[in-house]
């Protein structure tokens, strides 16, 4: 399958942590779901694909485009939307928009007026006013516009309302459906958002990659046991770091080993309603990350 | 893009480069208050030289560099296709092309109109119109290094004191060392000023050091990451 980035073993130093040998392909079509905890190192790689911040080693490259891209280059393809926005506050809507679309050769006015239109933006706005799910519409407006080949998107709904996070994830499928972009990698910590849209998981934990799975093989891979918990604390002991007890009075394990021994031992230690599902992605990253 | 950015600087800093316009364009009448009518042209060079050849550019360097650290802007534009160094460099050129316009207004055009309307200013000699720009476009290179390499509040810190010492030593000098010779130096250097053939021998280094000082700038916004360009 054609990839729409491939990013080769990428690693960056930064005082203590460590960017660890990162390497991540998005096919052409896909949406990548980066997770991991705060700090796991998830901004410091888009900011090394993007480079804003100088790699210690490694290579990003956009198959199609030449091989050894700029640095503006590369800022010219790929739409990106921070977690800290940053704008000239002082600017209306209009002129923040008027001013940006000034440095991009593919920047799409009509797109960019639909937008305005379909997230309720005042052109006439001073950015300054604009409540902080305001000025994330506009800096996700300013990524769309360029018609990225990738887009990237750090932490995209923190701030909206629920009504424009489904807009706004339904618009996400749908630029890919249309191919208007080739590929998006998205990094959130709703993970049932994540859950819901994307095709593939990355998993990045203490700046290393974990797991770089195609959504359903990753989830697949998984299971939850959850069962009422026998009387005593004898159990406990034995499943200490994997059980987490939920609502209800009952517990879950999850685990990516076979579930037969452990359903087992559990009935034998005196569990009772030992049910065996599919777990959520947020129940598989608490076992995880 | 220089016009797009140059466009952008002068609408954010609009009412602080009215203010500098405004008293630049007064300076004339300043002048002609303080030092009466019909006063020399040398000593009204001096004092559009100390105001836009030496402050003028530190201000410029500034509202153009030290205000986009300080609100951490400088990101947007790292954001954006565009190399760091173009950045700078069309900053500086910006801010060059204001500093030379409002020096060569306020030294051209304004001692004409003065006369035209009575107020006696001499026009000043070319030598010392060209010595100007020349010594604006080294300070401002400096001041645009110093705001690029620093952090904008020790830079602003490094301009204040730097000035008050030229100026402490300047009054110092005069005072002290008048009778010692130093008064027949400053004569001398005026003399020399006026002399267009050491100008034209001087014009190329100055060029130069301008010249290194903006790719110095440049280069060190270059090596700056994105979490250096984030608000302080």
């Amino acid at each position: 399958m054609n990839s729409a980035i491939e990013i080769s073993s990428v690693s960056k130093s930064y005082g203590s942590f460590r960017l660890q040998n990162v390497n991540l392909t998005i096919p052409v079509g896909g949406i990548l779901g980066l997770i991991g905890q705060n700090g796991a190192g998830k901004t410091t790689l888009f900011k090394c694909i993007l480079n804003l911040i100088r790699r210690d080693s490694g290579s990003v490259r956009l198959p199609g485009v030449e091989q050894d891209l700029s640095s503006e280059k590369i800022r010219g393809l790929v739409g990106y939307v921070p977690e800290r926005l940053v704008f000239y506050e002082w600017m209306t809507v209009d002129a923040a928009l008027r001013f940006t679309s000034h440095f991009y050769e593919n920047w799409d006015d009509g797109r960019c007026r639909d937008l305005m239109a379909r997230y309720a933006l005042d052109p006439g706005k001073q950015i300054s006013r604009l409540s902080m799910g305001m000025q994330k519409k506009l800096a996700l407006l300013q990524a769309l516009a360029i018609r990225p080949r990738l887009l990237i998107l750090d932490e995209p709904t923190s701030g909206l309302d629920p009504a424009m996070k489904f807009h706004f994830l339904q618009d996400l499928r749908c630029i890919i459906d249309t191919g208007a972009t080739k590929a998006i990698l998205i990094s959130s910590h709703n993970l049932d958002e994540v859950e819901r849209l994307v095709d593939s998981i990355a998993i990045l934990r203490l700046g290393a990659l974990q797991f770089h799975e195609t959504k359903h093989r990753f989830l697949e891979a998984w299971r939850k046991v959850e069962f009422t918990p026998p009387p005593g604390v004898e159990w406990m002991r034995e499943f200490k770091d994997r059980v987490h007890l939920i609502a209800a009075g009952r517990a879950m394990i999850v685990t990516d080993e076979e579930t037969g021994f452990l359903t087992r031992r559990l009935a034998l230690l005196g569990a009772g309603a030992i049910e065996v599902e599919q777990p959520s992605l947020q129940e598989i990253f608490l076992q995880v990350a | 893009m220089i016009w797009i950015l140059l466009r952008k600087d002068i609408v954010q800093h609009a009412r602080a480069l009215v203010a500098l316009a405004a008293s630049a364009l007064a300076l004339p009448l300043v002048f002609a208050l303080l030092a009466g009518p019909e006063k020399d042209s040398a000593g009204y060079v001096g004092f559009v030289f100390g105001y836009l050849g030496i402050s003028a550019p530190m201000m410029f360097a500034q509202w153009f560099i030290g205000q986009e650290k300080i609100k951490g802007t400088f990101r947007v534009l790292r954001l954006l296709p565009v190399s760091g160094t173009r950045i700078i460099v069309t900053k500086c050129m910006g801010a060059m092309l204001l500093c030379l316009l409002l020096i060569n207004i306020t030294l051209i055009l304004e001692p004409a109109v003065c006369r035209a309307s009575g107020i006696g200013i001499a026009q000043p000699m070319a030598a010392l119109v060209l010595w100007t720009n020349a010594v604006a476009v080294l300070s401002l290179s400096i001041s645009m290094a110093l705001f690029a390499a620093l952090d904008t509040r020790i830079a602003i810190q490094a301009v204040i004191w730097t000035l008050c010492g030229f100026m402490i030593l300047g009054y110092g000098a005069q005072r002290y060392l008048g009778k010692q010779g130093f008064d027949a130096l400053t004569e001398h250097a005026g003399t020399l000023a006026g002399d267009i053939g050491l100008l034209c021998i001087a014009i190329l280094p100055l060029a130069l050091v301008a010249l290194l000082l903006i790719g110095l700038s440049a280069w060190l916004f270059e090596r700056k990451e994105w979490t250096d360009l984030e608000e302080n």
